[in-house]
């Protein structure tokens, strides 16, 4: 059934506005909606810092008295420049806490419609995405390892220093991606809510982060080996400690989980996207 | 002359299901035009509303905003669409003024040079001191109103309104109308409005498209459809007000083409049958000892010729 067509009212048949380049256009959005979600958020912002503060205080004052030295590959080191990339890594799995419920709290929204309403091509919400969450996860990362400078005194060469940066941001990409994922499997808040805030603790504890391998309990070990989180933390130790000839495996195997985890996502968003 | 929405052979199958969601429509609207959009829940509104808007494809036919598939990768249709979508979906961890900046930044709007618009609409709507608040915090009027002011920004030519009443006032319903028909008079808008108050789209749109099952069942104005499909409706009041539900009884035995029902006094009788059965309807009333006072034909309304369209026992 066909209307007859009235003559066009003022403004009507205008021509549609410019279309903006990529870059000042839907990527730009993304980018500063991602920016707003993650940042505006108070209460992910206190979760995100407490736990890293916590475990800072420890390391500065009795842990480090208590402990001393630790042997690692056969070689005496003070207990906070073993244990700092725990603190990085603490950090860091608090930081993709937040972009993980942010995620999960974009689809409790009903946003999507919303979104997809946009001039918004598919790629560039997830590229936005991954962008925006995985800069959040270094720059919290760095700025642990901003603080950690200011209380302890690490006396590294150069070249290690490169090396744990470059570990820091590998790192940051991996457990940004591994949360991501994980909030796109779960469609529960409270089961997802849960499960990604015991995630860090667990998955810090079941690793080399706090004592060396050969102290932990035979059961914590065997986890570690499955632990992502034992990859990263040797990635960021052995760099600082030995440079990138010791880190560099470790960094190729965070590599390979970046990837993956980005592509999943990816896959998952634009499934998503589909279904609307 | 391009149409403001020209759909043809439409067809959506939403993945894993077997019956198509909106099937085969076909239809043009006028640019500037207000368009009402009815059917009863399940009718496939909010998905054609969705596939008009860009954010779902559809499986088969051609789909055209502007002479533009909305769907088209560079967004340009898109650009010139506002959307109002039913479940009242924002970013709710964020300020409301966050929001408004969200869609801003996707429509490729900068802030400073739709302040003053967005300034003018938040007076409109009485939300300017609601700003700031976190989304999730705002009542569901205040959510649907802050939806219409983010659907409003950038002028944009063809408005989509997916229940932009819901869960508002009367005053607030008003706000809407009044806002509406403004944008329509300065800006000639074309607007596609669903709503399930059906009075609403009888008092502002132009011509009403009713679907059912998907698919298009008429597309026409509102007195046309009312006039059509309506039916006669009367009021027939008994002597004795007591006498009611006895009447109700004989009038109920006229044939499934009438409805009856009870109103205060008197019953209604509707369908097209109406003028023709209930002389004898009457008749058969006195002769139990009904004495009837008064039968009143009625104006039927376009909610009557919806319930004639896609049967009683749906809520449009």
């Amino acid at each position: 059934m066909t209307a007859d067509l009235a003559p066009p009212p003022p403004g009507a048949t205008a021509p549609a506005p410019a279309r903006p380049s990529p870059l000042r256009g839907d990527v730009a959005a993304t980018m500063y909606r991602e920016y707003l979600l993650l940042t505006r958020n108070r209460t992910n912002l206190l979760l995100a810092i407490t736990p890293s503060a916590v475990y800072l205080l420890l390391f500065a004052t009795s842990l480090s008295r208590l402990v001393g030295e630790v042997r690692y590959e056969g070689r005496p080191i003070g207990y906070p420049e073993f244990a700092v990339p725990a603190l990085l890594l603490s950090s860091m799995l608090a930081a993709a806490t937040t972009a993980g419920t942010s995620l999960f709290q974009e689809r409790l929204g009903r946003m999507d419609v919303e979104l997809w309403s946009y001039p918004l091509r598919r790629g560039s919400y997830v590229a936005g995405k991954l962008l925006v969450s995985t800069l959040l996860v270094l720059l919290q990362s760095l700025a642990a390892l901003g603080v950690s400078l200011l209380v302890f005194t690490f006396r590294w060469p150069p070249s290690h220093w490169v090396a744990v940066l470059c570990g820091i941001a590998v790192a940051s990409m991996a457990f940004n991606g591994l949360y991501l994922l994980l909030a796109t499997f779960f469609q529960d808040f409270q089961r997802f809510s849960v499960t990604i805030n015991v995630l860090a603790p667990t998955l810090l504890f079941a690793s080399p982060s706090f004592y060396p391998a050969p102290q932990m309990a035979p059961v914590l070990r065997w986890l570690s080996w499955g632990n992502p989180v034992t990859y990263g933390i040797r990635c960021i130790r052995d760099g600082a400690l030995f440079g990138f000839g010791a880190a560099w495996p470790w960094m190729l195997v965070l590599l390979g989980v970046a990837v993956v985890t980005c592509v999943l996502i990816g896959r998952s968003l634009m499934a998503r996207a589909r279904e609307i | 002359m391009t149409a403001a929405v020209h759909a043809d052979g439409l067809v959506k199958r939403y993945s894993g299901m077997t019956q198509d969601a909106v099937s085969d429509l076909s239809f043009d609207i006028e640019p500037g035009a207000v368009i009402g959009l009815l059917g009863p829940n399940g009718a496939g509104k909010t998905t054609l509303t969705k596939m008009i808007c860009g954010a779902t494809v559809p499986t088969r036919g051609t789909l055209e905003v502007f002479g533009v598939d909305p769907a088209e990768p560079t967004g340009a249709a898109k650009r010139r669409i506002g959307a109002v979508h039913q479940n009242g979906p924002f970013d709710m961890m964020l300020p409301a003024l966050d929001n408004l900046r969200i869609t801003a930044a996707f429509k490729g709007l900068r802030w400073r040079d739709i302040r003053r618009q967005v300034d003018d609409l938040l007076a409109a709507f009485g939300l300017a001191g609601k700003t700031g608040q976190l989304a999730f915090t705002l009542s569901g009027g205040e959510r649907r109103r802050f939806q219409v002011i983010r659907a409003l920004l950038g002028d944009p030519p063809l408005l989509l309104l997916d229940e932009p009443s819901a869960g508002l006032d009367v005053s607030g319903r008003h706000q809407v109308w009044s806002l509406l028909h403004d944008l329509r008079r300065r800006q000639g808008t074309t607007i596609l409005w669903t709503s399930h108050y059906v009075e609403e789209l009888e008092r502002n749109c132009r011509r009403v498209l009713v679907i059912n099952h998907g698919r298009l069942v008429e597309f026409a104005a509102p007195r046309e459809l009312a006039e059509r499909f309506g039916g006669q409706v009367a009021l027939v009041r008994p002597d004795r007000p007591r006498d009611t539900g006895e009447l109700l009884a004989v009038l109920g035995r006229g044939g499934p083409q009438l409805r009856v029902s009870v109103g205060e006094g008197h019953v209604e009788v509707k369908g097209q049958g109406t003028r023709a059965c209930l002389p004898a309807l009457l008749t058969r009333a006195e002769a139990l000892g009904i004495g009837i006072g008064a039968v009143e034909y009625r104006t039927p309304s376009l909610e009557d010729a919806f319930l004639t369209l896609v049967g009683a026992g749906h809520d449009g």
